[in-house]
């Protein structure tokens, strides 16, 4: 049998599926950006499993997890009334416009791609595996290669990018793959809550910073001054009955 | 601004001497480099997840070298509300399509049952084998002792209803899983005269006052729980009620802690306030229900006309018209009253009856009342728990918001007396007049149960029906109070045939389904992953998943059907069950295969559906396979599907059809066509439950509660459908794969328990081991220990169900209609007690 | 070192001698086949993960930073008050700085995921990173202790030449430990680093341990070689020991009740781990055996003695290494943002870890015994063919 062409995963998309996932219109010189709803997140980490998938990340490791505010996972904390709360805090790399993973990289390995939407981006063939990154990163967000990758069994086959070599840091790169081919990171697609908006933190008009002034956000340690371009809207008030 | 790379090397380079800047030279031709563009793939096959949840997801397929390398959801609904729908579980499939407990081959047990030893057969060996079997057996003992289970027909029409088509044309008798899976909300055919009837899930956003009972829809719902957020978005107040603190109950504005199984005394406390304070609406209760009957207070039957005159019509009942002090007949063909009549639905009034006697008959609705009266506030306070102050705030705010809807879910529903819960809370739907609107309702979501297309052409072919039996009845035997109808075999069962069920972990009470097991001759798994039930079978078939065959599915949920279509070749010898059973019928009758499934493949089956549903006012009116392939298409149903439509806005009788049963086998349950508050049939009469009331938990009676302290509720939970996903080593890193008893801080500390520490959860009919989970969490006197965990992640035991209780309530047995009227688990009626192991 | 002593002279000291060396290259060698079985399996055979990344081999990496530093100072800082008695140790001094240097810039290599990429640093610095100017300070601070050693060991050394290398080797000293400490010290990611005092504290412990590291070398040197040092060096080392371990005490003290008075949450949490939490046994025996023993030691008139001196100096050095311990995993064990269920581990198997542990694999163990055996042997040589002789030619 011949092997078949292969073709673009997003140009094989059903026509649908792809509209789905346009990013649409965006300014000349787009810095992209995320709003994550905290009142919509229901922690059920399909974010961050289809995170696993898009980006080949083995077993052990997550680029993209789904935190429980407290300590435990999906148990709620006694809230300063004594009544029970629990939400969640999805969290990967917040793309920091002041990186300090950046800052500390002895190899320029970590660096703002600023022809491709201010993104904080590694450049897997200039690590040294020093993970100074992972030390400096406030979020904990970056994952280390200790060894060959693992998968649920051997040939298991994942991913739309290309696996990182051993002893290399990686992290969420925002889908950049999928950015240039104008299609919405894999997380925000997948969010069955829709609680995740993607868009172009230059466009005062679009969605992304409408969104985020309408309903007020948060930045994660924001008092760390790293300047993440991942917003945290907030909760809606609850009213007692 | 970012410091860029770039922009830091020019300003490192300038001060930082030649040394620097030549470095600084080789670094900035690195800075141009375009981010590596995506891998390529084989294609994109849009197909549709579909395990025992009901959520019916599209799922786009991505192949490589003929591999799954992605699972992402289609996102491609005309109804943009609803996608991108999906989960974590279904993004993760993968795992389970490849995983390391996958089966791959036919096996041939060779060990003792339950042992794990087997010998991989070839098909041809295997099929030999089962054949054989089932016709030695079905010429002993007659086919229908061989019982086929397969879970869920709504999520595989062709798949599954190859499973009623083969039970069909051999004469096996097919069990049931709706009502053997608990999901079966009794209080709907009751009360309604319907299997269920739920709004579909983008109905909930145009809600004003959401009332979640039993109900965890943000673990168990996932695709759907946004439209909770959509609802609040749009000025929604959300009210959770349940024992114990869950995801949804995070997310309301109000979370009201119920001891479980109190549901039906709460939600009278509520409508005693609703009465109270005259927020009901009587219009709606003349109109709709069978309130203003009156009935014969002597008998505890209605009155007909019959009974007023010679001749009048058993199927005409009487109403009292206060404007002319006399009895007025009403019909079944309308709903309403007559010109003129507004009846009254209190008091007490004397009859003539055509015997000459005088009788004294009341409305329906004044024994609804009275027992409503009983129930205030204070009087459920002591039974559940909850303040009487939230009770009447609540009450008031949920009949003077408008439209409310009450979403149900197994937390209150999988009681024996879950039928009295249902008819509590489809009471408060009733009297504040929330049926048939938009943004109301009474639904309740257990179950991936309903068939939305006309599937008998293809599950019954040539109007050919097989028995019948309420799986439950494979365990229990034959009860004292079992219908007449069921057909249970005469010698008993003598085979299991299971596909896609893993039904020795998944059964209630399964010690006692061990011991009918040993009873079986042949048992034989269908299934594409080694569970414990494949582990116990004598014959174990390779099942396709539905990555790697073609199926039609639809779920209550939403409106769209949808196919499935293979995007990989079965692995390794894996076959679809259409496969199966055609091999299996053509080995044990030729000419029923020939006629029944020679030339049959999926997708003729698929446009034999399609047809016999494209009538005008058919399920499938206009849609086509070249339709379905592209994507998901709209069911001709109304849009937002609501139910009762025609009920409430034309006056049509109750109930409405519930396919696939013909409106005359459900017509029965209403025999006054109207919402039936009152039961006149004699078991109703005979326990006392004519009207809707509160009954302790079965299981107190069983195990006594002093001894069996705890309550142990067995919930859904977000890392399985049921016990598919238990072995997903994506999800078993997040939740960290150890069965958990969430138990409340007081009953731990009152046993000596700390978090974390082993335990033992334990009653008459079985115990298990697992770690406790010491938090606020919990109810007071409840042990939650989510259901589906594969017995190996145990410490010891089998699983939660060793505990759960398998008894029948007779009410579900007044009629017979299986998956409609028929006996509905209990699962969390069930007492134990803990200890540490 | 006892092979040292007696090293050509008889038969016996010659198989101690082939013993001693015998046992030190073997090390190395375990430390090499531990070096090259890590590479090739990458770090996943040490006890690291994602929450605690840096473990033992940064640990000791600073560890041996600070024995460095403080050797050297002593060394330059005898030059600069004109001790005699020190003078007799300065050889000594930089030899043991020098090598510990060296083994410093070592001990960095096993903790890279891909040591072959290192020379990145090299075409493609990027100077806002503390770890390249480390590299840079190690490099500059192991050549003016080269050059030391060679002023040092010449037949006559010229007297200024030592003075005006001390005018580079104080600053470098000072330098090469304080951009050490900011490679922690800068990160705001890590309360409990991001702290001014963290270069002052990195350099006052350096001059504890190199001083420890100088006594307790300098009695096996005299005790096992014909080497002798000033009679009463010890008892100035001893005082020296005495203003050194104070002011690394009080600065840890005013570190410690900053944090723990001023309250700021994510620091005092951090904080907690080391004086309540898993690591409190370990930061207790630090202040135990590094600060409160030693320096009852040095203070009062044991000090006379010199067995008490030296093993002031054995314990002051350990405490320091405790220090260090506890520097590199207080904040590893307290990711800022340390909500449920944590950082992933990074292999499979290992769950995600909100308390997460960290245990050295016998991989470490090894590599670190090889590093150990390579100073040894360093030192050993050094002893033998650059610091025995300067008795002799002087004697």
């Amino acid at each position: 049998m011949p092997e078949p062409t292969k073709v673009s995963p997003v140009e094989a998309l059903p026509e649908a599926s792809r509209e789905y996932g346009a990013i649409g219109e965006v300014s000349d010189d787009p810095r992209w950006g995320m709003a994550v709803d905290t009142e919509r997140c229901i922690g059920c980490w399909s974010c961050a499993v289809i995170c696993k998938s898009e980006n080949d990340v083995p077993l052990g490791m997550w680029w993209n997890r789904i935190l429980t505010r407290g300590e435990e996972l999906d148990t709620p904390e006694t809230g300063e009334f004594g009544r029970l709360d629990m939400s969640w805090v999805p969290l990967a790399c917040q793309h920091c416009d002041d990186p300090p993973c950046m800052k500390v990289c002895p190899t320029s390995a970590t660096f703002v791609d600023t022809e491709h939407g201010y993104l904080v981006e590694v450049n897997q063939d200039d690590c040294i595996g020093c993970r100074y990154c992972m030390a400096a990163c406030p979020y904990g967000v970056r994952v280390f290669n200790w060894g060959e990758p693992e998968y649920p069994v051997e040939g298991f086959d994942l991913g739309m990018v290309e696996p990182r070599p051993i002893g290399s840091v990686e992290k969420c790169t925002m889908c950049i793959h999928r950015l240039e081919e104008e299609q919405v990171p894999s997380c925000v697609w997948s969010c069955p809550a829709q609680a995740r908006i993607f868009g172009d933190l230059n466009d005062p008009d679009g969605r992304l910073v409408r969104t985020i002034e309408d309903r007020g956000a948060t930045q994660l340690l924001e008092e760390k001054g790293t300047k993440p371009k991942v917003y945290y809207l907030e909760e809606r008030r609850r009213r007692s009955l | 601004m970012p410091v860029t790379r770039r922009q830091f090397l020019a300003g490192a380079g300038a001060t930082a001497g030649v040394a620097v800047a030549a470095s600084a030279t080789v670094l900035a031709d690195d800075v141009g480099e375009e981010p590596s563009p995506s891998l390529l793939v084989d294609k994109i096959v849009r197909t549709t997840c579909s395990p025992n949840c009901t959520g019916s997801c599209g799922q786009l397929a991505f192949v490589r070298d003929g591999k799954i390398v992605k699972i992402q959801q289609a996102a491609d609904y005309p109804d943009p509300v609803y996608s991108p729908r999906g989960c974590m579980k279904g993004l993760s499939y993968h795992l389970q399509i490849y995983g390391p407990d996958r089966i791959t081959t036919p096996l041939i047990r060779t060990g003792e049952r339950g042992s794990g030893e087997f010998r991989e057969a070839t098909w041809e060996e295997a099929l030999d084998h089962v054949a054989s079997e089932m016709k030695r057996i079905g010429e002993t003992y007659g086919y229908d002792s061989i019982h086929v289970f397969g879970q869920v027909p709504g999520s595989g029409y062709i798949q599954k209803g190859a499973n009623y088509r083969a039970s069909a044309v051999l004469g096996m008798s097919h069990g049931t899983s709706f009502d053997y899976n608990g999901d079966l909300p009794m209080g709907m055919p009751i009360t309604f005269g319907v299997q269920n009837a739920e709004h579909e899930a983008k109905d909930w956003a145009n809600s004003r006052f959401l009332l979640v009972v039993g109900a965890n829809p943000l673990e168990t719902r996932i695709p759907d729980a946004h439209f909770l957020f959509d609802a609040a978005a749009n000025g929604a107040r959300i009210v959770v009620v349940d024992p114990v603190f869950s995801a949804t109950a995070s997310k309301a504005d109000t979370w009201i802690r119920l001891r479980p199984g109190t549901d039906a005394a709460f939600a009278l406390s509520v409508a005693n306030v609703i009465l109270r304070e005259e927020l009901h609406d009587e219009d709606f209760l003349r109109t709709y229900t069978d309130a203003p009957l009156l009935v014969n207070e002597s008998t505890g039957k209605r009155l007909r006309e019959a009974d007023l005159r010679p001749g009048g019509s058993p199927e005409r009942f009487v109403v009292w018209d206060p404007g002319t002090e006399a009895p007025v007949t009403v019909g079944i063909d309308r709903l309403g009253m007559p010109r003129g009549v507004e009846p009254a639905l209190v008091g007490s009034y004397e009859v003539s009856l055509a015997s000459g006697a005088t009788v004294v008959a009341r409305p329906g609705w004044d024994h609804v009342r009275a027992e409503i009266e009983t129930w205030t506030p204070e009087a459920a306070s002591e039974l559940t728990g909850v303040d009487p102050d939230v009770i009447e705030r609540l009450a008031i705010a949920y009949a003077s918001t408008e439209p409310a809807a009450i979403l149900m879910g197994g937390g209150s529903n999988h009681w024996y007396h879950g039928d009295l819960t249902g008819r509590a809370y489809a009471l408060l739907a009733v009297m504040t007049g929330n049926v048939g609107r938009s943004g109301g309702g009474f639904s309740v979501y257990v179950g991936q149960y309903r068939v939305r297309v006309a599937a008998a052409p293809w599950n019954f072919p040539d109007d050919i029906h097989g028995p019948i039996v309420s799986t439950i009845y494979w365990v229990t035997g034959p009860t004292d109070t079992m219908h007449p109808s069921v057909p249970y075999p005469k010698d008993g069962f003598k085979a299991l045939f299971l596909t896609f069920s893993n039904f020795l972990l998944q059964s209630p009470n399964i010690n006692q389904v061990y011991e009918r097991l040993s009873e079986m001759e042949l048992v034989v798994d269908v299934d594409h992953q080694m569970t414990e039930t494949a582990r116990w079978a004598d014959v174990v078939l390779p099942a396709a998943t539905w990555y790697e065959k073609w199926d039609l599915t639809a779920t209550p949920l939403h409106p769209f059907l949808q196919l499935q279509q293979p995007a990989i070749e079965p692995v390794g010898e894996s076959r679809p069950e259409l496969w199966i059973w055609a091999e299996l019928v053509r080995r044990i009758d030729p000419e029923q295969h020939a006629t029944y499934f020679d030339g049959w493949d999926e997708e003729r089956a698929i446009e034999a559906i399609l047809a016999a549903g494209d009538v005008e006012g058919g399920p499938t009116q206009g849609v086509t396979l070249e339709q379905l392939k592209a994507g998901p298409v709209r069911l001709n149903v109304p849009d937002p599907d609501v139910p009762f439509l025609a009920q409430v806005q034309k006056l049509a009788p109750f109930p409405p059809i519930s396919p696939p049963s013909p409106i005359e086998a459900t017509q029965v349950f209403l025999p006054t066509r109207r919402i039936e508050l009152y039961k006149e049939e004699d078991r109703f009469l005979e326990l006392g439950e004519q009207v809707v009331t509160f009954k302790d938990p079965h299981d107190d009676g069983v195990h006594d509660p002093a001894e069996y302290p705890l309550t142990l509720l067995s919930p859904h939970s977000k890392w399985r459908i049921h016990s598919t996903y238990s072995n997903n080593a994506w999800l078993e890193e997040i939740h960290g794969g150890r069965p958990q008893v969430l138990l409340h801080p007081g009953d731990a500390a009152a046993r000596g328990i700390a978090d974390g520490d082993p335990i033992e959860v334990f009653n008459s009919r079985g115990s298990v081991k697992a770690w406790a989970h010491v938090h606020d969490a919990a109810g007071p006197g409840t042990a939650t220990l989510p259901e589906g965990w594969w017995s190996r992640y145990f410490l010891e035991g089998k699983g939660v169900n060793e505990l759960t209780s398998s008894a029948v309530n007779p009410i579900h047995e007044v009629w017979y209609v299986p998956n409609m009227w028929a006996p509905s688990t209990g699962w969390k009626d069930c007492r134990c007690e803990v200890r540490r192991a | 070192m006892s092979a040292v002593a007696t090293a050509g002279r008889t038969a016996e000291g010659r198989s101690w001698a082939a013993a001693w060396y015998g046992l030190l290259v073997g090390g190395m060698v375990v430390g090499l086949a531990c070096f090259v079985y890590q590479w090739i399996n990458g770090l996943a055979v040490t006890g690291l993960s994602n929450t605690i990344s840096w473990g033992m081999y940064i640990i000791t990496f600073m560890f041996l930073v600070g024995i460095s530093a403080g050797g050297l100072i002593v060394a330059a800082g005898a030059e600069l008050v004109g001790s005699e008695r020190f003078a007799s140790l300065q050889r000594l001094a930089v030899l043991l700085s020098g090598t510990a240097i060296l083994a410093a810039a070592i001990s960095i290599l096993p903790d890279l995921g891909r040591p072959q990429m290192v020379w990145r640093m090299l075409r493609q610095p990027h100077w806002t990173s503390p770890l390249i100017w480390d590299v840079i300070i190690i490099g500059v601070y192991l050549t003016i202790a080269l050059i030391d050693l060679y002023i040092l060991t010449r037949p006559n050394p010229k007297p200024g030449a030592l003075r005006t290398m001390a005018f580079f080797a104080l600053p470098a000293a000072v330098l090469v430990h304080s951009i050490t400490a900011w490679i922690f010290g800068l990160l705001v990611a890590r309360p409990f680093w991001n702290t001014a005092l963290m270069a002052p504290m990195f350099v006052s412990s350096a001059l504890v341990s190199g001083l420890g590291l100088l006594i307790v070398t300098a009695h096996i040197v005299d005790r096992t070689t014909e080497w002798e040092p000033d009679r009463d060096v010890f008892d100035d080392l001893g005082r020296l020991m005495v203003w050194f371990i104070a002011v690394d005490g009080f600065l840890l003290f005013a570190e410690i009740l900053t944090t723990y008075a001023s309250r700021v949450p994510d620091h005092l949490k951090q904080l907690n781990v080391l004086l309540i939490g898993r690591l409190a046994p370990v930061f207790w025996a630090e202040v135990a055996i590094g600060v409160v023993v030693p320096f009852a030691i040095c203070a009062s008139r044991l000090r006379e003695r010199r067995g008490w001196v030296v093993a002031a100096g054995a314990l002051a050095m350990l405490g320091v290494f405790a220090k260090r311990i506890n520097i590199v995993m207080t904040s590893m064990f307290m990711p800022l943002v340390g909500l449920a269920p944590g950082i992933p581990g990074g292999r499979a198997g290992q769950e995600f870890a909100p308390d997460p542990i960290y245990i050295p694999t016998w991989v470490e163990a090894g590599i670190l015994l090889g590093l150990a055996c390579f100073i040894g042997l360093f030192v050993t040589l050094g002893v033998r063919y650059l610091v025995v002789p300067e008795r002799r030619s002087t004697g």
